[in-house]
């Protein structure tokens, strides 16, 4: 699925990511865990081909391509999916029509029908419910005064519409209380389907208690200095970062 | 290219015409003292009125015919409305459906006013404009023939909207429309009025000189709508003046397409307590069009406040100004008034004048005015791109969404839908956005 391989890349002149290589296999779930500052939402970034970041050296193969040399967009149709940590508000444009433009792009793209309004309607009802959010919110702008765990549910909303095949999630976990995290989570793993990848950045390792990875990689100064199973976010978790570097 | 002393000189001499009734002497005087405005007039500054002076617009009146198809279908569909529509400034009755407000004496033409309905605009017409400051609100009362009352008993609410729609129509040669609205809202009356401006083909030949004079008597509620979406080529000078009395309510919504030359004046003075303003506007201009929205609210009484809040949207080669200046008088202490302007700026070749303007003489207020300008976000833009869609259609819906905003805003679906459909046209033909829009 993703074979990432020595990626370095720089922010601002300033070398953020330094030499990661990380392969992710279909269905597999990695954690990518580690300090502020380390390059976790970065790589990300980075993967969903955000302005900005600017990559020295290395290469990103995604089904056997070369990732970096497409256009954000074009990464999306392909089936990367950044779910974002600070979901941007976007007044006057309302959600149905971003998620129906995006939807509508991503399918077109992939030779699929266009989907018509009534028939999408229903389906972005159906996933708003399976995700406990009110249907009236598709009406409302693009996160705009939505709730934290309304934007992060609104991201998985997103996921779920245009069925990714890597799905990147940054810190989806930040600002949820416990139950906006179960909810998220559980949509998190409703997508799971054993061909459909993930790669989750996060802090802690409550997130992990819900999505459960098959592999966690810890990031430090741009690199991955620890990988290892499920049972590596919990000594983390009780030995503190501190403990890797 | 007539010189600016040619013109006046030319427009003071159309005065004839004038209604006999009307003793409101002063404007006529008003016009002959008031001065032409030239770069050196400060509220001109970035207005040149070089389009209006290139043709000869004062040879004659504009004809007052339209096609029917096209005028219809410029419409809102405002089922439960007294409609009154204007064509080069002149009724069209068979547009026109309006006969139980007329009946009722809410609506008058002043040709038809009963002798309690002038002396009702001669006490008030004039009244609620600064002539020496408003040249062309002067030019319009020296060669008034013609005017609309709107006269909004006491005490009642109107269940129908007031839909004005002023019309202009295509003319062979250059020509001079010009149209008067006064409404009076006695007290405790409540009504909602929609202007709507629009046009039926090319209006290269088309000044329009427009006033709107509004007072709000003790506790009356005004809710107005305004629609400017007509041709580009049109030249119109709009000026708006309200008078609130003390408790009064009023709330506008509007949003402006820019033309070859457009003003929009828009003038509040609160001459009561405790009266609330409430403006909210978007313009928008391409091409080469330039459009000027001067606003001057006078907080002249204690305990009202106000709250205005305008968006601008400009690109191509256009220019954009916007003024607004709040006024807080000596005496006007309790005042809350704020103030704010947000602009998109999408090209290097469109300009944009923003000035609020805070003036205060009073030093027991809360009050802010702020102003900004910018470009589309780029964290916007990478969001849309992230979901799979292109960055010129991501430009396209955020330049419609940053609009939008005000639009939502606008009470009623009917002008909503009447907007949405402008605005699709209007994206359409942005050069900036030609090759992108069409989703």
């Amino acid at each position: 699925m993703l074979i990432v391989k020595d990626l370095v890349a720089e922010v601002d002149g300033k070398t953020i990511l330094n030499g990661i290589s990380l392969t992710v296999n279909p269905g597999e779930v990695h954690a990518i865990m580690g300090p502020n500052g380390s390059g976790k939402s970065t790589l990300a970034n980075v993967l969903a081909g955000r302005d900005g970041y600017e990559v020295k050296s290395g290469s990103v193969l995604y089904k056997g391509h070369d990732l970096l040399e497409l256009e954000p967009e074009e990464r999306a149709r392909e089936g990367v999916f950044l779910a974002f940590q600070y979901p941007v508000e976007i007044p006057g444009v309302s959600n149905m029509q971003f998620l129906k433009a995006s939807v509508d792009a991503v399918r077109k793209h992939r030779n699929q029908p266009e989907l018509d309004s009534p028939a999408f309607m229903k389906l972005a009802r159906e996933k708003c419910k399976s995700l406990s959010l009110n249907p009236d919110f598709l009406k409302r702008g693009v996160n705009e005064g939505f709730s934290g765990g309304e934007k992060k549910r609104n991201e998985i909303l997103q996921m779920a519409l245009l069925e990714p095949s890597l799905c990147l999630l940054d810190e989806t976990d930040s600002g949820l209380d416990i139950d906006a995290l179960q909810v998220a989570a559980e949509g998190v793993n409703a997508l799971r389907d054993g061909q459909r990848s993930f790669i989750l950045v996060t802090h802690y390792q409550r997130l992990l208690n819900y999505i459960v990875p098959d592999y966690v990689h810890v990031l430090s100064a741009g690199k991955i200095v620890k990988s290892g199973g499920r049972e590596l976010a919990l000594e983390l978790e009780a030995k503190g970062y501190s403990w890797i570097q | 290219m007539i010189s600016p002393n040619d013109w006046k000189q030319q427009a003071l001499n159309q005065q004839h015409t004038r209604l006999p009734w009307l003793h409101n002497a002063a404007s006529q005087s008003a016009f002959a003292a008031a001065e032409l405005p030239t770069r050196k007039t400060e509220r001109w500054k970035y207005s040149p009125i070089t389009a209006l002076l290139q043709q000869d617009y004062l040879a004659r009146s504009a004809s007052a015919t339209a096609d029917e198809t096209c005028a219809r279908a410029r419409l809102a569909d405002l089922s439960n409305a007294s409609r009154i529509v204007l064509v080069n400034g002149v009724l069209n009755r068979a547009l026109s459906d309006f006969s139980d407000l007329e009946n009722q004496g809410v609506i008058t033409l002043f040709s038809m006013s009963n002798p309690e309905q002038r002396e009702l605009v001669n006490q008030h017409l004039g009244t609620a404009c600064n002539h020496s400051q408003h040249l062309f609100a002067a030019f319009n009362d020296s060669m008034l023939n013609e005017g609309l009352l709107i006269h909004a008993p006491a005490m009642q609410k109107l269940a129908q909207p007031v839909y004005l729609v002023y019309l202009g129509a295509p003319q062979a040669e250059p020509a001079l429309a010009q149209s008067r609205v006064l409404l009076v809202a006695e007290p405790g009356a409540e009504l909602q009025l929609v202007e709507h401006f629009d046009s039926c083909g090319s209006q290269a030949n088309l000044f329009h000189n427009h006033v709107t004079e509004i007072v709000l008597q003790p506790n009356a509620r005004l809710r107005h709508i305004r629609v400017q979406v007509e041709d580009e080529a049109l030249v119109h000078i709009n000026g708006l003046h309200i008078q609130q009395a003390r408790d009064t309510h009023y709330e506008q919504h509007g949003i402006a397409f820019g033309s070859q030359l457009k003003r929009n004046d828009v003038n509040v003075t609160f001459t009561g307590e405790n009266a609330h303003c409430e403006i909210n506007g978007v313009f928008l201009s391409k091409h080469r069009q330039h459009i000027d929205n001067h606003l001057n609210l006078e907080h002249a009484k204690p305990h009202c406040t106000s709250n205005t809040s305008f968006k601008g949207f400009v690109t191509d080669e256009s220019r954009a100004v916007f003024n607004g200046r709040i006024h807080i008088h000596k005496d006007a202490q309790k005042t809350e008034a704020h103030l704010n302007n947000k602009n998109l700026l999408l090209s290097k070749k469109a300009e944009l004048n923003t000035k609020p303007e805070l003036e205060i003489y009073a030093d027991d207020v809360k009050c802010s005015h702020g102003a900004s300008i910018g470009q589309l976000d780029e964290k916007s833009l990478f969001y849309f791109q992230s979901r799979g869609i292109d960055k010129a259609s991501a430009e396209a819906m955020l330049c419609l969404g940053f609009v939008n905003e005000k639009v939502e805003q606008i009470p009623s679906p009917a002008i909503q839908q009447l907007v949405a459909d402008r605005l699709a046209a209007f994206f359409n033909d942005v050069d900036k956005l030609k090759s992108l829009w069409g989703m």
